[in-house]
């Protein structure tokens, strides 16, 4: 019914705001973007969603975030919804963490900061399929 | 021809001569054989060398024929071992042999043979050859035999020589022993010749014939004639005719028997033709060679028979005379007898007439002769009964009392057979006249006799109490003499004694006047006697006085002497003493009594003499009254007398006799003995003041050899043993010691007379017993009798020791111990031995300290010998001329010379180089003044190495006069090496400080970069997210830009004024928002929009409501709201929104770029490091805010910054290091609240000042760990979170600010402050 939905955590809100337009331009006819701040807020967003069958197909995290951190909210969802394609973008990652997301929350692509477009929507359009 | 020449040469007897062949040529042989056998040579033959050796050897043969060419063994080869073989050597060899060259014979010859003979040989040439060989070859051996003949010929002649010069040398000896032999021989005839010639005796030999042979040189002396006047003649020619036939017959006798003819007399003509009698003897000695004849000895005895001669004549003469005188005493005789008889007529005649004259006389004689005690009384008094015819017969003797009272009483009794004796009746001794009947007294008054024929007359009944008188009595008396005899004879009473009776009375009156001059002669006899006696006693103790001061002498002989003036029983001589009269000599029982004390203050007999200064005379002790009471002495004593010892007018004591007898002595014999007395008091005072004298001065001498003896040792044991050993001379004890303190105790150290393991008995001072007391009062304690002091403890049970003395050791006002002696006497001590062990001890605590201090002395000399040997300071003692008196071991080791080397040397030429010996003699100078040098300098060592020393030479000083030099050498080599090495050691540790400031340095700066390590993450994080936004937001707007630089013209040209209006307004909302909101927010306000937009029945709510809240519009839309109805709207939104996103993304690339400038000059502040060390002028603020803005990332969620800025000046400071200081403090606080809570960060001054507390609310640090939290490499982090160092650089860095930290924690709230000065 709803529009499905590509979600975005990020403890920082310009980079949040700067990603959603762009994501906006190439898929805001097709998909919602819907933003998080940090991983509570995105698992309160990722609930509720599923409490109105509106389905997420794509969650882009960051990983260094006060409270949770990315590869941990990331395998939480893989363990909840397998379906949702993951994708960090971060400006650092310890690489364990990232080993760690490829093999238990089926890391879909691993994004630096600061990213081209290009790259950040050919992860999204491969994962879309 | 040649045979006969060798039957010539060679001695027929002698067998041909063996020759050997040798030849191993059978035909040689045998041709040889042919040869020489004809001629009678014994031929052998052998064909090889080795049985021709074989050969040779065992014949032995005159020659050897040899050839030389054999196989095995040649010829030469033979000759060689035959010539080297002893037994063959010798043989002729000679060769034959077919070899005829010269050489060959050459070798022949000199391998030995003798000759050589060609093969093939002529027969004649060979024989000839031979028998030459062997004619030299005998020649030969004859010479050597007779050689050998001759040489034995000269060893028997030279054994000859020797035997014959053997014989002559003892031949010689025999000789001379001879010589000897014959020379003793002539001196013993010379001898015999002369005993011949000095003979008193003549000695002749005759022959035969009896004629003189010889006659001795004493002849001429003995009979007158030389000998050549005798010999010759025949004996008879000089004999008296008379005595011819007995001496012929003698002689003839002798010859014919031999043997001795004894003695013979008979007369020999003396050349002045008288005859001399001569006694001969004769001696047969014919058969002696020598003598051969008949050895006469004639002695001259005429005058002996003279003698003998006229003695006869004598005795004749004798006998003549005594026959004479025989018949006139015969005459003489009777004329004797004749008037003898005659006298025995008269005797007769008279006898009855003398009778009692006989007897009177008997008493006389009896009398007379009676100078032996007791008188014959009883003997007189018998004859006195007999001539009075009466049954008793009684003597009494008058005597007066001590008091001067006339007495009598009876002497002596007799008494006839069966009459009872009075003798010992007591009432008749001691009558006093007063008691005696007046005619008894009469008739003592007038000395006549008197006859009472009738007792009856006596007034009293008896002139003799209790003596019954009942007949005839006779009371003679002589007047005068104080002597009465009365008799009794009861059968004769008045009537029929006349004439008879006178008589009798006559001579009984003679006779008692004779007993009363015996008496009185007997009493002037002892008078005399006892005059001569006292004379001579008092001569004798003048005497004693002159020759003896010894008491004990003097007492005696006092005893002595008296015996002989008074009678007594026995005797003391009583001294004063103190307060005592001390019986001080005695005979007999006072004898055992000496030492017995009277004390003045009693009221003894004794006592009284010696106060009264007046002789006392006691009858009867048993019955005095005075003192028959309180006498004590011996109670069998009943006569006594005492006699004050006076000088002038002192009395020095009393001499008491006493006797055993009633009224034994008077007043007589009082006053005798008072003479006597006052000579012994003289001697007695003077030997007494002598033996005091002698005896102070024994004693005197003997403390001050006591003191040489005590003083010459230093030993204390010594000391003591000489004490103990020394105090018998000058005291007398039983036993002593001596005690010496030691702690509370005194220890007995020394002593003698007990048990040695009595040595170190022990007294406490604390008690009070008498060694205590002694001790503490420093006064002497006598005890007279240890057995009633109060304060004596008994040893033992049996302990015989009864007087005790003890005298404190004194020196100077301290009691340094106790001397003590005791004694098995009571009361041994006194006054005077007090004196003595005093002076006795003074010196002998002068000893003992001495040697306490000798010891101290030797103690502290070894001391300070041994602190000179052990010292590790070098040290020499210099006398003041300084030359070195010691050099202890460590003065060897610095110097280099031994002790013995240096000793006498002046230091300075020893220690003190040529170059330093002007400065050492002027501190050698400077010390001799008694200045104390310190110097640090330089000496010199043996080897001449120089050492630097530091140098104290300090001067003894003694009395205020330096005696001599300390000076010590402290070697200061080693100082400097070591103060060398502290320095080298100082660098090194400069250094090492250096290094570790540098690392402490790196560490700090190594502990930031790790926390920056850890950072480095969030950096990279924080970095890249702005740079993220920043291209993003870039490629947005470039994006935007190019779709509404196409979109917005037309736009606009499509739209009303109106919708303009709005359009531009609404981008002028977007202008002016603020983008405040969370993500969060914007989705409730999206949600809010959505429903308001729904509202207004608007299409495309979702898209509007999104794009207007990322406009930033979301209040009061009303205004757009008919906008957004219009057809275009959508067109409109989106060309609004791509503008308005414009401005959004710039204003997000504004925030990223300002948020990473941010970042990386935070970072670049806290990586600072400033290496020129200097503190710079900085803001506390600044520095806090960096950290801050490193930490944003981490603090932005979830903690709570609280801000308490209070404006500070900036101060001089370390900011970097600061910064590192709140980093820590802030990672420690996000830590420990695991990034969740407040974080409150105050800046504030506080006086000089400047304080930060960073405070969390946290669980707090626990109370036990707090002290530790500033150790390094203290931490509570898991491994790999934290180094442990972080709080201890804080400290490190605060204290370099010269601030502090300090923590205050408890469960959420723990502050940390940094105190940093202002200034």
């Amino acid at each position: 019914m709803s529009k499905k939905v590509i979600l975005c955590v990020d403890d920082e809100k310009t980079v949040l705001d700067s990603l959603k337009e762009q994501l906006k331009s190439y898929f805001g006819q097709k998909y919602t973007i819907e933003l998080a701040e940090n991983a509570e807020d995105a698992w309160e967003i990722i609930e509720e969603l599923a409490a109105t069958e509106t389905r997420i197909l794509v969650i882009v995290s960051d990983w260094l975030m006060p409270g949770m951190r990315g590869d941990e909210f990331l395998i939480k969802v893989y363990q909840t919804f397998p379906t949702i394609t993951t994708i960090l973008l971060t400006g650092q990652a310890d690489t364990e963490a990232v080993k760690r997301a490829k093999t238990d929350a089926k890391l879909h692509r691993y994004l630096s900061k600061p990213w081209r477009a290009s790259e950040l929507v050919e992860a999204i359009t491969s994962a879309l399929g | 021809m040649s045979a006969t020449t060798n039957v010539e040469v060679v001695p027929a007897a002698r067998p041909k001569a063996s020759i050997l062949v040798i030849d191993d040529i059978l035909a040689d042989l045998t041709l040889l054989s042919r040869i020489l056998s004809p001629h009678g040579y014994q031929v052998q033959q052998v064909s090889n060398g080795a049985a021709a050796l074989l050969e040779a050897q065992t014949r032995l043969p005159d020659l050897i024929l040899l050839d030389i060419m054999m196989p095995e063994m040649d010829g030469y080869s033979v000759c060689q071992q035959l010539k080297a073989d002893e037994r063959t050597g010798d043989i002729p060899i000679i060769f034959i042999s077919a070899l005829g060259g010269v050489l060959d014979k050459v070798k022949a010859l000199s391998m030995g043979g003798v000759d050589y003979i060609t093969k093939p040989f002529q027969s004649a040439e060979v024989v000839a050859r031979i028998e030459l060989h062997l004619s030299l070859r005998q020649t030969q051996k004859r010479l050597q035999e007779q050689n050998e003949q001759l040489r034995q010929e000269i060893t028997r002649r030279q054994a000859a020589e020797e035997a014959l010069q053997n014989a002559n040398s003892s031949l010689k000896e025999e000789i001379e022993e001879r010589k000897q032999v014959q020379a003793d021989l002539w001196n013993m005839a010379r001898r015999f010749r002369s005993l011949l010639e000095n003979s008193s005796d003549v000695i002749a030999i005759l022959d035969e014939e009896q004629i003189f042979r010889y006659v001795s040189a004493s002849t001429a002396r003995v009979l007158g004639y030389e000998s050549q006047d005798i010999i010759g003649k025949k004996i008879f020619e000089l004999t008296h005719p008379d005595d011819l036939p007995i001496v012929k017959n003698i002689i003839n006798q002798n010859l014919q028997q031999g043997g001795d003819i004894p003695s013979l007399e008979f007369r020999f003509q003396h050349k002045d033709r008288t005859w001399r009698v001569v006694e001969g003897t004769s001696k047969n000695l014919l058969d002696d060679p020598v003598v051969s004849g008949l050895v006469i000895n004639v002695r001259d005895i005429t005058t002996r028979r003279q003698a003998e001669i006229e003695r006869r004549q004598y005795h004749d003469h004798l006998e003549k005379v005594v026959t004479e005188r025989t018949a006139e005493l015969a005459r003489v005789n009777q004329e004797l007898q004749e008037d003898i008889a005659q006298r025995q007529h008269t005797e007769i005649i008279l006898n009855q007439q003398t009778l009692n004259l006989r007897s009177l006389v008997e008493i006389q004689r009896l009398l007379l002769n009676a100078h032996t005690s007791p008188p014959p009384f009883q003997a007189v008094l018998k004859l006195l009964g007999q001539i009075a015819q009466a049954s008793r017969a009684h003597f009494f003797e008058n005597h007066l009392s001590p008091g001067g009272q006339l007495l009598t009483s009876q002497r002596a009794e007799w008494c006839a057979p069966g009459i009872s004796a009075t003798i010992a009746d007591p009432r008749l001794q001691n009558i006093a006249y007063d008691r005696l009947d007046p005619y008894w007294l009469d008739t003592l008054n007038h000395g006549r006799p008197l006859i009472f024929r009738n007792p009856a007359i006596f007034k009293q009944g008896s002139p003799i109490p209790g003596l019954n008188l009942s007949c005839l009595l006779y009371v003679i008396a002589c007047a005068g003499q104080p002597a009465v005899i009365w008799s009794h004879c009861p059968g004769r009473l008045p009537g029929g004694q006349t004439a008879r009776g006178v008589e009798e009375v006559d001579v009984m009156w003679a006779a008692v006047a004779s007993i009363s001059l015996y008496l009185e002669n007997a009493r002037l006899f002892q008078e005399e006697r006892r005059q001569r006696h006292m004379a001579e006693s008092l001569q004798e103790v003048a005497t004693i006085l002159n020759r003896s001061l010894d008491l004990d002498t003097i007492l005696t002989k006092i005893m002595e002497q008296l015996q002989r003036v008074i009678k007594y029983d026995d005797l003391g001589v009583l001294l004063r003493e103190g307060d005592d009269l001390v019986i001080s000599a005695g005979s007999k029982s006072a004898k055992s009594a000496i030492g017995f004390r009277i004390p003045l203050a009693t009221d003894d007999v004794a006592v009284r003499v010696y106060k009264s200064k007046r002789p006392l005379v006691i009858a009867d002790m048993h019955t005095d009254p005075l003192f028959a009471e309180t006498w004590g002495g011996n109670k069998a004593v009943r006569g006594w007398m005492a006699i004050p010892l006076m000088i002038g007018n002192t009395v020095i004591g009393t001499l008491n006799v006493d006797s055993f007898s009633v009224g034994a002595f008077s007043m007589e014999d009082a006053q005798i003995l008072q003479i006597f007395a006052n000579q012994a008091a003289v001697a007695i005072q003077n030997a007494r003041l002598l033996r005091e004298a002698q005896e102070q001065r024994q004693i005197a001498e003997s403390l001050r050899e006591v003191a040489t003896v005590l003083t010459s040792s230093l030993d204390r044991e010594t000391v003591l043993a000489k004490i103990i050993e020394q105090l018998g001379r000058v005291v007398d004890y039983d036993s002593a010691g001596v005690f010496l303190p030691e702690g509370d105790d005194l220890v007995l150290m020394s002593g003698t007379g007990f048990d040695e393991s009595n040595l170190g008995y022990r007294v406490s001072l604390l008690s009070s017993l008498p060694e205590a007391q002694v001790f503490h009062r420093q006064q002497p304690y006598i005890i007279a009798d240890v057995r009633e002091d109060p304060y004596w403890q008994i040893w033992t049970e049996n302990d015989p020791v009864r007087a005790w003395m003890g005298v404190p050791l004194l020196s100077g006002s301290q009691a340094i111990g106790i001397l003590t002696i005791d004694s098995f006497k009571i009361g041994a001590y006194g006054e005077r031995e007090v004196q003595i062990l005093q002076t006795f001890a003074s010196q002998a605590a002068v000893a003992i300290q001495n040697a306490q201090l000798y010891q101290q002395i030797r103690r502290e000399k070894q001391l300070i010998e041994t602190m000179l040997a052990s010292s590790p300071v070098a040290i020499a003692t210099l006398n003041l001329d300084q030359t070195i008196a010691s050099w202890n071991p460590a003065a060897e080791e610095l110097f280099g010379y031994t002790q013995a080397e240096v000793i006498g040397r002046n230091i300075d030429e020893v220690v003190a180089s040529t170059e330093l010996r002007a400065e050492a003699i002027s501190y050698s100078e400077q010390m001799t003044q008694g200045k104390q040098i310190h110097s640090f300098t330089r000496r010199t060592r043996k080897d001449g190495y120089p050492v630097e020393v530091e140098l104290l030479a300090v001067p003894v000083v003694v009395d205020n006069e330096p005696v001599a030099i300390f000076a010590l050498y402290h070697d200061l080599t080693e100082i400097k090496q070591a103060e060398e090495a502290l320095r080298q050691r100082n660098e090194q540790l400069a250094q090492t400080l250096q290094e570790l400031r540098a690392t402490q340095d790196e560490l700090i700066q190594s502990e930031k970069m790790a926390a920056l390590g850890q950072l480095v993450a969030g950096v990279a994080h924080e970095i890249n997210t702005p740079l993220g936004a920043i291209r993003a937001s870039i490629d947005n707007i470039s994006q935007a830009l190019n779709e509404t630089t196409q979109q917005a013209p037309k736009l606009l040209q499509q739209l009303s004024a109106e919708q303009q209006a709005r359009f531009f307004a609404l981008l002028d909302r977007a202008a002016k928002s603020k983008n405040l909101l969370s993500s969060k927010e914007e989705r409730q306000q999206r949600r809010h929009l959505r429903h308001l937009l729904e509202a207004h029945q608007l299409h495309e709510v979702e898209a509007f409501a999104d794009m207007l809240v990322d406009m930033g519009v979301y209040d009061d839309i009303e205004p757009f709201v008919p906008l957004l109805q219009e057809p275009i709207a959508p067109a409109v939104m989106e060309v609004a929104y791509k503008l308005a996103r414009q401005r959004k993304n710039s204003d997000n690339i504004s925030l990223a770029v300002e948020r990473a400038a941010k970042i990386v000059f935070a970072l670049k502040s806290y990586a600072h490091h400033d290496h020129s060390g200097a503190k710079v002028m900085a803001n506390i603020q600044d520095t806090l805010e960096t950290v801050l803005t490193i930490y944003h990332n981490q603090l932005k969620h979830g903690v709570t910054i609280i801000r308490n800025y209070t404006p500070v000046p900036p101060i001089f400071c370390y900011p970097d290091e600061l910064n590192q200081v709140w980093t820590n403090l802030i990672h420690n606080a996000l830590q420990a609240m695991q990034s969740k809570g407040i974080l409150e960060v105050t800046l504030k001054q506080v006086a000089t000042d400047i304080v930060v507390e960073i405070t969390d609310n946290g669980p707090g640090i626990p109370a036990h760990i707090q002290e530790r939290i500033f150790e390094p490499f203290f931490t509570t982090k898991a491994a790999g979170e934290g180094s442990g160092l972080g709080l201890d650089i804080v400290r490190k860095i605060v204290d370099k600010h010269a601030g502090r930290i300090e923590v205050s924690s408890e469960p959420g709230k723990t502050t940390f402050s940094v105190f940093v000065p202002v200034s």
